[in-house]
């Protein structure tokens, strides 16, 4: 298990080894946050984005994730180049209350972008139906935490650390605790489902199946890690336990890792939590 | 004359009326057999119908069984006494007593009940599932139903089988999973009440070697190898390694001539193929095309050519010409794109007679990356940079 969570927590410096490409300057901070298609109290499907990723949770559809390697202007759009074998692209326009995205043909060449792609309309809500946020909420909030988490990982192994805390330090006490831990898992597995395009009802699984080999794996991790007796694990003692740290320093900053990796990581810690219910 | 015929007539059907067909004032008695299961096997239906009638109604049971040593009653209401009476066991065997008479012999006996009862054992001590298990007195001439039915003998684990039989010499058959057989006759059970079934008596296959070489540009993470009779793909021969690119490497293993391969790649995917006659070399090279093409002669001139995206960006446009040729020809990927990563086969039989061809692939920045008069038919993968 602590070889489970190590690894986990250390992917960021796993897979920022991967050809670096441009920094991204990110979304235009006003497209940010959360926009619905249709009504606000029952929409077809929504759409989040931070600095560097989007994801569609469409109810009806499986789920898209873009974890953007370039984001650069194009004409009156901004055009986002995703990670993965495809490479997938994203158009996006609007204001902070009007949004449009639209989504090149695969086969269409840059240079010929935009095209004349399919536009697809998106609104604020103030608010969105309970059971999505309660389904989503936790996931969609680990775009951000997994940017910053990849944007302190430019350098030494202690800033990293210190990134991966701040990342999950909900308490703002500059320590993870078990529960913090716990949610960052949650957190991967639901990412990890949206990559691998699941519908939403399997998101919602992905993090209540995880809700109790999170815990687990906190209250583990923090065994494991915690040499001051606190309860929690700071960004020293996570250096200290992760060997890794140091023989992986990391490149260009903030690049987008591999998710599979973090599929791994989610399916060591279901494979060890069946492993000790079934003793 | 007439008026005779048809008094005698009258006679004749009106007798048997008669005696049929009670005064509606006369209730039809209250009759009962008891069904007496001396057998080794539960029994599952009774039949009680009269003597010729092709119906035979449906089955006194209901919902309930008679174990092995149990026994049931049936009632009926009838004026009747004889019945055919016809039992169905477990394994689907049926018997059938003819005119039984319920009202002399209240009690019918399906087995013998002088017979002893045993408890036999089978141990099933080789790797592979005993699929199938066959217990005869009468020997190999009947070998009557599985005494498993649906159910298999793991590895390792017992079947329990109770007997009844005043005789102790049997004939046994097992059938294992990859439809070999092993049979054993003049066993005798009373002596012998736990039998091992461990394919001890089957030929052992042929002690092989095979050097597998990875002419993919991928490595191969798993390779599995398992004799074509068999439905399971048994164990990852490379165990805990892998086979990386141009890297070879010899396994060991026990099999007849034909097997089935299958070569699992890190994303996932595999290839398979069967049936590959692997006594005619000892050399396999896992190349593109391989799984329709002869392996060992196959490696000068396979039939399958695969190009590979090695570049960043997915190719959207791919073009496979003449050398020299003016033209680039229709795009080969049609409405697919061509993704990092990723593998696309040129089309069987382009270039069969000329193995040059000039390749162009377009990626999806406008970036060019031309192979002129390229060899298409060396057997790797051709890598598009």
């Amino acid at each position: 298990m602590n070889t489970a969570l190590l690894r986990l927590l250390a992917l960021p410096l796993l897979f920022a080894a991967l050809p670096a490409a441009a920094q991204p300057a990110g979304l235009p901070e006003a497209l940010r946050g959360a926009w619905a298609a249709g009504d606000c109290a029952a929409p077809k499907a929504v759409l989040a984005l931070s600095a560097r990723s989007a994801v569609r949770i469409d109810p009806e559809g499986p789920t898209r994730l873009w974890r953007f390697a370039a984001i650069a202007p194009l004409a009156d759009w901004t055009l986002g180049t995703a990670t993965g074998p495809e490479a997938p692209r994203l158009l996006l326009r609007g204001t902070a209350d009007a949004l449009e995205t639209a989504e090149p043909d695969p086969k269409l060449r840059d240079a010929a972008l935009p095209g004349t792609p399919a536009i697809q309309a998106w609104r604020r809500c103030a608010t969105l139906p309970l059971p999505f946020v309660m389904n989503h909420a936790e996931g969609v909030a680990m775009l951000p935490a997994l940017e910053v988490i990849e944007a302190g990982c430019t350098g030494a192994p202690r800033a990293c650390a210190e990134a991966i805390v701040a990342a999950g330090d909900v308490s703002r006490d500059g320590k993870l605790a078990a529960a913090e831990i716990g949610r960052l898992t949650r957190g991967f597995a639901w990412m990890a489902a949206a990559f691998d395009g699941g519908p939403a009802e399997a998101l919602g699984a992905a993090t209540g199946a995880g809700t109790v080999a999170g815990l687990l794996a906190g209250r583990l991790a923090v065994e494991a890690m915690d040499y001051d007796g606190d309860g929690r694990i700071s960004a020293e003692e996570m250096v200290v336990d992760t060997a890794s740290f140091g023989s992986h320093p990391g490149s260009a900053a903030g690049q987008p890792f591999r998710l599979e990796g973090v599929m791994e990581g989610a399916g060591m810690l279901r494979g060890l939590l069946e492993g000790l219910l079934n003793r | 004359m007439s008026r005779l015929m048809v008094i005698l007539i009258a006679l004749g059907l009106a007798a048997p009326l008669a005696a049929q067909t009670p005064p509606p004032s006369q209730p039809l008695p209250v009759r009962g057999v008891t069904v007496v299961n001396e057998t080794e096997q539960t029994l599952f239906a009774i039949y009680i119908f009269p003597p010729g009638t092709a119906d035979r109604g449906a089955d006194r049971l209901g919902s309930d069984v008679i174990e092995a040593g149990n026994s049931f009653r049936v009632t009926l209401r009838t004026r009747n006494c004889a019945f055919d009476i016809q039992a169905t066991f477990a394994d689907g065997t049926e018997e059938t007593r003819r005119n039984h008479d319920i009202c002399r012999n209240t009690r019918i006996v399906f087995g013998d009940p002088d017979a002893p009862r045993r408890e036999v054992t089978f141990r099933n001590g080789a790797d592979m599932v005993l699929r199938e298990l066959y217990v005869s007195e009468a020997g190999p001439s009947a070998w009557g139903n599985d005494r498993l039915g649906s159910a298999v003998i793991e590895p390792g684990a017992v079947f329990n089988l109770r007997l009844r039989s005043r005789g102790c010499s049997f004939a046994l058959r097992g059938v294992w999973a990859d439809n070999r057989e092993e049979v054993r006759e003049g066993v005798d059970l009373c002596a012998q009440p736990a039998q091992l079934f461990d394919r001890a008596s089957l030929p052992r296959p042929q002690r092989r070697t095979l050097e597998l070489v990875n002419r993919h540009l991928a490595t191969v993470e798993q390779f599995y190898l398992s004799p074509s009779s068999d439905g399971d793909w048994g164990p990852d021969r490379l165990g805990s390694d892998t086979l990386g690119v141009g890297a070879s490497l010899e396994i060991g293993f026990e099999a007849e001539c034909l097997v089935d391969l299958r070569a699992v790649f890190p994303n996932g995917g595999a290839e398979e193929r069967r049936e590959v006659d692997i006594c005619a070399t000892n050399r396999l090279v896992l190349a593109p095309g391989w799984v329709v093409a002869d392996p060992p002669a196959a490696e000068a001139r396979p039939a399958g050519r695969a190009v590979r995206n090695l570049g960043s960006l997915p190719i959207v446009e791919l073009y496979v010409s003449a050398p020299g040729s003016a033209t680039r020809g229709p795009d080969r990927l049609v409405g697919q794109i061509l993704a990092i990563g990723g593998t696309f086969d040129l089309p069987a039989g382009e270039g069969e007679a000329a193995c040059r061809a000039d390749l162009a692939a377009i990626f999806r920045d406008g970036r060019e990356a031309l192979l002129p008069a390229h060899d298409i038919c060396t057997g790797e993968e051709i890598p598009i940079r």
